[in-house]
């Protein structure tokens, strides 16, 4: 199918990056768009004419909870990254993207998923509850908590107040 | 930090740019797996659509209907007509001690199943044989995963090929523990495959006070980007890579890519020197 192929081609840098916010980890995070890629080809027919993106990070967000649950038991969320800056960075801001995504990287999965679905894929609240198969309360929790995390954290307020 | 545009921002500049390496999509790779999904259900629909319609009679039923009696079972076990293929061989250090998985279809567990032996000099041939499928519960958590059974080969597997009878020319993931580490003083962690498609078998072991030893075995290697360096295994050299949470190295022996990495104990870290440490401690082949 030449627009199954046309779609990944231009579509693959920001599925990674969805997958990216939730595992925190570009290899997995490859090996999850890869899986959730190959399970939509035998139902792109009907998937093309919707909304594309919008089904596949909800698969993504759905597939990386199912693995966290089935896979391996216990795992913990990422408490670093692989790839710490290199490039010179006069004005911090490489360094700020660092303790940022740091800090994402600590969220519990589920606050990592909802923030992908909410923030990169728009969705709204209540389509959110019905992707992650829990209460539209439940999502506005997950949300709020996830800013109050990110608020408590003293290396991003520092880096941010810099 | 105080608004929802405010955390939005913060979401997108948290993200890492995709690094070069990989802003091209394995297409072929996605395809490739894409077909051997659809080979895989399509050996298991038949069955599987019989099996979902007696389901759905059950799952359809109103729910309070105290007085109505529920329907009498299905009549018993399906027989499958076609060969029951396997999707992953775990052959034991001994060599000649097999564990076969099959993936059953949704909802649907395996009766008895045997399995039929013919070995060459060259080769070795597992064909299982009287799989016969049987219903299970739909809800979470009941489903059975992949069935298991064992066969014992005459000798040794060694260099010989292993492959299934019921899909002559397919490849075959075999895992072989005699390319493994051993494993003395650890404790094998019992799993459940759920999803198993052959194109990788994850299986871990662990210890008191961890580490856990998280290996996946798989059919074509999995690409990985900037390695942290090579380590000699026994016989064979793996590459290090950083996950993000710890390492992992990966090596290939028999055609089959393995990939090792430990996970701490929870609120522990496990860095580099002290992952080299572990492997350097193990038995390798």
């Amino acid at each position: 199918m030449e627009d199954f192929e046309s779609y990944v081609s231009v579509a693959w840098p920001r599925l990674l990056r969805s997958a990216w916010l939730l595992t925190g980890d570009w290899h997995k995070a490859e090996d999850l768009v890869q899986t959730v890629l190959a399970r939509a080809y035998g139902r792109w027919a009907r998937i093309r004419d919707g909304s594309p993106d919008a089904y596949l990070r909800a698969m993504l967000a759905t597939t990386y909870l199912s693995w966290w649950r089935r896979r391996w038991r216990g795992e913990l969320p990422t408490e670093r990254l692989p790839e710490p800056p290199a490039a010179p960075d006069p004005q911090g801001q490489v360094e700020l993207r660092h303790v940022v995504a740091e800090a994402l990287a600590r969220l519990p999965r589920q606050q990592r998923a909802v923030l992908m679905l909410r923030y990169l894929g728009d969705f709204t609240e209540e389509a959110t509850a019905r992707t992650l198969g829990m209460k539209a309360g439940t999502v506005k929790s997950h949300t709020a908590r996830a800013l109050a995390a990110l608020r408590q954290d003293r290396h991003l307020s520092e880096a941010i107040g810099r | 930090m105080s608004s929802n545009s405010d955390l939005s921002q913060l979401v997108e500049l948290g993200i890492p740019e995709v690094p070069a390496e990989l802003l091209t999509p394995p297409t072929a790779r996605i395809l490739r797996a894409a077909a051997r999904r659809r080979r895989l259900a399509a050996a298991l629909s038949a069955a599987g659509a019989v099996l979902a319609v007696l389901a759905a009679g059950v799952a359809l039923r109103p729910a309070a209907a105290p007085l109505v009696t529920p329907p009498p079972p299905s009549g018993g076990p399906l027989e499958i007509v076609s060969g029951v293929g396997w999707q992953v061989a775990r052959v034991a250090r001994d060599g000649r001690s097999v564990r076969l998985y099959l993936a059953a279809p949704p909802c649907a567990g395996y009766g008895e199943l045997s399995v039929a032996v013919d070995e060459s000099d060259e080769l070795v041939t597992l064909t299982v044989t009287g799989g016969e499928l049987v219903e299970s519960s739909c809800a979470p958590g009941d489903d059975p995963g992949a069935a298991e059974v064992r066969a014992t080969l005459d000798r040794p597997l060694g260099d010989r090929a292993l492959s299934d009878g019921s899909a002559a020319g397919r490849d075959r993931l075999v895992v072989r523990e005699a390319d493994l580490p051993a494993f003395t003083g650890w404790t094998s962690i019992p799993a459940k495959y759920l999803s198993l498609t052959g194109e990788s078998f994850p299986f871990g072991y662990t210890r008191l006070g961890g580490p856990d030893l998280r290996f996946e075995a798989f059919l074509t290697p999995p690409r990985r980007t900037s390695p942290a360096g090579t380590v000699q295994l026994g016989s064979h050299t793996g590459k290090l890579y950083p996950t993000g949470d710890w390492f992992e190295v990966l090596w290939e022996a028999h055609g089959v890519t393995y990939s090792l990495a430990a996970q701490p104990s929870e609120g522990q870290r496990l860095e580099k020197p002290q992952f080299e440490q572990l492997i350097h401690d193990m038995t390798w082949p």
